[in-house]
């Protein structure tokens, strides 16, 4: 098999706050092969966004660590800072998760994606316009000349979230890490971006994280995926798998807790308790205070993370087995 | 069964600051729009003793403004509002106040629905001595520790502030407030639309006790279609601050009919298997509810919309059984 295009392993973000040390993200490995879109789910507050903020040094405040943090061949954490703001703007974009204030409500959407062109590429101003009216219809802007005149405010927010997309894909990146993407859309806008997403990815081979709490944008959109849960992925493996067997009781749980489409429930399925508290977080499994399988080991020691057949990995004592 | 809320031709619409584009050419000459947003336009449903009806549609369709115009937060053009039969009155206080006892509200923003300066004893428990509904104030703590008890927080929770407390703990603060009004008809906007699935599942299937246990009814808002599959009796589908089909939840699901419900079923993303759906893309934007469209409101967008559609607007009918479709081409295929 290839070499993943982004690698990570047993990557750590704490914040040193006035209430003591949050572990953000604790020990946790992943990545990404070309042309694939890999997803990473979990509730709010799981670390989502600070163990890929980490990988682009973009965590304020936070300290990170890891073993390895590897895209192609180069070693990110050893990156300066100069060097890792010229790779987010050509070779891995980043879409925010906050898509509202990643546009600059007094310039036209033209400038704004000028400005990026300017600064990541070498081409000149006519080569700039192609290279933007070819963008904008690319992400389905209809009349795409009269277009790059307007205003933010004058989109909608589906078409907001689609300049954001050109603006993210101007520059070529081979990766695109996109936060939350459709989490402010509606179903049917959504349906659209996510649509314009895989195929961009798909038809020009190039490679994508997909963060969302939504396992609905998961199954639908993503070759694999990771569950994390309080700073720690649960379980990984290809999407169909984890979706269809999970083997981690917090991915079980989290699946039986969304309504069913095609049966009638009764009661939905609820996990006992609450998330553990970023800043007093349990000794052993973070999971073990809500889970039904937990036994003692699981108070005291923390599950290692074990590899299964078809790169499932899973970090559980007690995983549930199949049948 | 008794119809507990009955909503008549509804129309309501928010004034805006006028500017200079608010003209309109005609053959006559130029005149003057009064600039407003549209945002209801004659909206009809009802809502029976112990069920719950759901409205759904995109943002901006005007399913919260329809929950407002209900409880008297904002003003309605016209149509008529009947609770049990009877439109109430603004001018009579003590109607008025039974009326706001009746009907109560849970927002869709957990962190912003409570003021953050008062205890949680407080906030369930000044609403009760306002309506005097316990007469002194070792009652009312008492009430608050029954409601505190039936949403499931502990009693020792009383003395704390909202931050300290999780969304979906908040949102259970909200329902106890909701509850303590012993009130016949929730409208619930959004309820669980900030939350993470594992917290969405135990506020839905409190609500549905609450309903089993009170024969409550509830104005369902939401926009997650699982969601609503799950928790309603009946549903309305809007767009652009009109129904265009309502009916059994059930019938809806296996047949929806107007164009827009199929797009919009179409796009649910279904974890356990395909959408069953016929794939249906939705061309082009919502248009603006300062400005609306001919004839039917979708037909903008509307893969079947011909010259009938442009000029003229369906009416909602009934097709079968309470099943209403608001649509000609009804019974067209794609
Ligand atoms: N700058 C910071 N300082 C201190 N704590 C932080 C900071 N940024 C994030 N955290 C904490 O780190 C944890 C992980 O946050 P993160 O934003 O990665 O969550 P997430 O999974 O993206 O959640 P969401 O779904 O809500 O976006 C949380 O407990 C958060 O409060
Ligand atoms: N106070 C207001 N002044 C002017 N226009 C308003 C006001 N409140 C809402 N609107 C407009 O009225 C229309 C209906 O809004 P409403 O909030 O009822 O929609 P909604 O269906 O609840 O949407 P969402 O799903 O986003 O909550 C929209 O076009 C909205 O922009
Ligand atoms: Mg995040
Ligand atoms: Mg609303």
């Amino acid at each position: 098999m290839q070499r993943p295009i982004l690698e990570v392993k047993n990557l750590s973000t704490t914040f040193h706050t006035f209430r003591g040390v949050i572990h953000a993200v604790s020990g946790v490995s992943f990545h990404l092969n070309e042309g694939e879109i890999l997803g990473i789910v979990g509730e709010s507050g799981s670390g989502k966004t600070v163990a890929n903020l980490s990988l682009l040094h973009l965590v304020e405040g936070g300290v990170v660590q890891a073993d390895v943090m590897r895209y192609q061949d180069i070693d990110l954490s050893s990156l300066k800072e100069k060097e890792m703001e010229k790779l987010r703007g050509a070779e891995i974009s980043m879409i925010f998760q906050d898509p509202m204030s990643s546009l600059n409500p007094l310039y036209t959407i033209g400038h704004q994606i000028e400005e990026s062109l300017k600064l990541h590429t070498k081409l000149n101003r006519k080569e700039r316009r192609a290279r933007m009216i070819d963008l904008l219809s690319k992400v389905g802007i209809s009349d795409p000349e009269s277009r790059l005149k307007s205003y933010p405010f004058q989109y909608s927010g589906g078409m907001r979230q689609r300049i954001i997309i050109a603006i993210a894909l101007a520059v070529n990146p081979k990766i695109i890490i996109a936060d939350e993407p459709t989490t402010a859309l509606d179903v049917t806008v959504q349906a659209q971006v996510l649509r314009l997403l895989t195929d961009l990815i798909h038809n020009e081979s190039r490679s994508m994280i997909l963060i969302t709490h939504d396992l609905g944008v998961v199954s639908k959109t993503t070759d694999r995926v990771v569950v994390m849960y309080a700073g720690k992925a649960m379980e990984s493996g290809i999407t169909k798998d984890v979706i269809h067997e999970p083997m981690h009781p917090y991915t079980d749980g989290l699946l039986r807790s969304i309504p069913r489409f095609h049966e009638n429930q009764e009661r939905l399925y609820q996990i006992p308790g609450m998330v553990p508290r970023a800043y007093d977080l349990p000794k052993g499994c973070r999971f073990e205070p809500r889970c039904p399988k937990a036994q003692p080991i699981c108070k005291n020691e923390e599950p290692p993370v074990r590899k299964m057949s078809n790169g499932r990995e899973i970090a559980c004592f007690f995983p549930i087995s199949k049948g | 069964m008794e119809k507990i809320l009955e909503v008549k031709n509804l129309v309501v619409e928010y004034p805006l600051k006028s500017g200079i584009l608010d003209f309109k050419v005609s053959k006559s000459g130029i005149s003057r729009l009064r600039p407003v947003v549209h945002a209801v336009n004659d909206v009809s449903f009802s809502i029976k003793q112990g069920e719950v009806f759901a409205l759904v549609g995109e943002s901006g369709c005007g399913k919260s403004t329809v929950a407002k115009a209900i409880v008297k937060l904002i003003d309605k053009k016209s149509g008529q509002i009947l609770f049990r039969g009877d439109e109430t009155s603004a001018e009579n206080q003590d109607s008025l106040n039974e009326f706001r006892r009746n009907i109560q509200m849970i927002f869709q923003d957990p962190y912003s629905s409570l003021n953050p300066r008062q205890k949680v004893k407080d906030i369930i428990g000044e609403p009760i001595a306002y309506h005097r509904i316990r007469p002194n104030k070792a009652s009312v703590l008492q009430l608050v520790s029954e409601l505190m008890e039936k949403v499931g927080l502990s009693n020792e929770m009383m003395e704390r502030y909202p931050h300290q407390f999780s969304g979906g703990q908040r949102q259970r603060i909200g329902i106890a407030r909701a509850l303590s009004m012993n009130p016949s008809l929730i409208i619930a906007d959004e309820p669980v639309s900030a939350l993470d699935v594992s917290i969405q599942a135990q506020i839905l299937n409190l609500l549905m006790d609450l309903k089993d246990e009170f024969n409550l009814s509830i104005l369902m808002i939401a926009h997650d279609l699982s969601v609503v599959k799950h928790i309603s009796d009946r549903i309305g589908i809007m767009y652009l601050g009109k129904i265009v089909e309502s009916g059994e939840k059930d019938q809806i699901f296996a047949e929806p009919k107007h164009p827009y419900t199929r797009a919009l079923f179409s796009a649910i993303p279904i974890i356990e298997d395909t959408n069953p759906y016929d794939p249906i893309e939705i061309i082009g934007e919502v248009p603006s509810a300062r400005m609306l469209p001919s004839g039917c409101f979708y037909h903008t967008r509307c893969p079947l919309a011909d010259e009938k559609c442009i000029a003229m607007h369906p009416e909602l009918v009934d097709i079968d059984d309470d099943h209403f479709v608001s649509c000609y081409h009804w019974q067209k295929q794609f």
